[in-house]
């Protein structure tokens, strides 16, 4: 042991300037957004229509260059749903966009109502000020 | 390209007062017997009546889960363990009383992970609002 660095509480990490983008949401009836009860801040969420079940489209309100790195997972209330998260295409842009999806095996299928679908992003920014 | 903005090292985000909260812990002996737990901020234990259902408990008390993530980390089976994590119920209140279920799913079935697997997360939750509880 040699003596303490006396850092200052919180994470360290090699990147500069990256963005975190995160949040929940859940659909209130088959295919429809519950508008209500999303958290986060930094997105909009629509639902991919109509013919798509279980695809969801994140909106970024800032732009991005570049995605580091998606973490997706499903939240469900009963203990005896298939069901898991994927994230899908990310187009980086002035309007970012990335795919959500969710899954039962190979299938993308609507979540079942008031279970959640859970996401962070991490994103570079920065390059896109001009 | 403009001039760099000379932001400081680290992760910028939209909200405020977020407490991250991650963890790992081993199943090293019998199935569903939690052991090597890593992380600080939380205890953990198997739902003695459900397989595959691990009772996350926070040491503090949160008011809203603002997002959660979570994975098995399947050390045995050389590549053939079908096996996720899935989240369940968020139970918001003060020191000690705040949850988070977290399940290991074989399809759709809550299995507990073999020995030698493990299972980790990661907790984004709002903190701030509960300094009146």
């Amino acid at each position: 042991m040699g003596t303490p660095r006396n850092n200052i509480k919180g994470y360290y990490h090699r990147e500069r300037n990256p963005v975190k983008i995160m949040g929940s949401f859940a659909l209130s009836a088959a295919g429809t957004l519950d508008v209500d009860t999303i958290q986060g801040r930094g997105f909009t969420i629509t639902v991919v229509p109509p013919a798509v079940d279980g695809r969801y489209s994140l909106a970024f309100d800032d732009a991005y260059s570049r995605l580091i790195s998606s973490k997706v997972t499903m939240q469900c209330a009963a203990d005896n749903v298939d069901m898991y998260a994927q994230a899908g295409t990310f187009t980086p842009g002035a309007a970012a966009t990335v795919i959500l999806r969710s899954m039962t095996g190979a299938v993308e299928t609507d979540m079942p109502v008031n279970d959640r679908m859970n996401f962070e992003f991490t994103l570079y920014g920065e390059a896109l000020d001009a | 390209m403009t001039n760099p903005r000379n932001n400081p090292k680290g992760f910028w985000h939209k909200e405020q007062n977020l407490t991250k909260i991650s963890g790992r812990w081993d199943i090293t002996g019998v199935a569903g017997v939690v052991d090597n737990v890593v992380g600080h901020g939380f205890t953990v234990a198997r739902d003695a009546a459900n397989a595959g259902n691990y009772i996350i408990t926070f040491t503090d008390g949160f008011a809203c889960l603002l997002q959660a993530q979570a994975n098995v980390i399947a050390d045995s089976g050389g590549g053939a363990i079908d096996l996720y994590a899935q989240l369940g119920a968020f139970t918001p209140g003060a020191s000690g009383a705040c949850t988070l279920v977290v399940r290991t799913k074989a399809i759709g079935v809550s299995t507990d992970p073999t020995a030698t697997d493990g299972v980790c997360f990661e907790a984004t939750l709002y903190g701030e609002d509960l300094e009146g509880y």
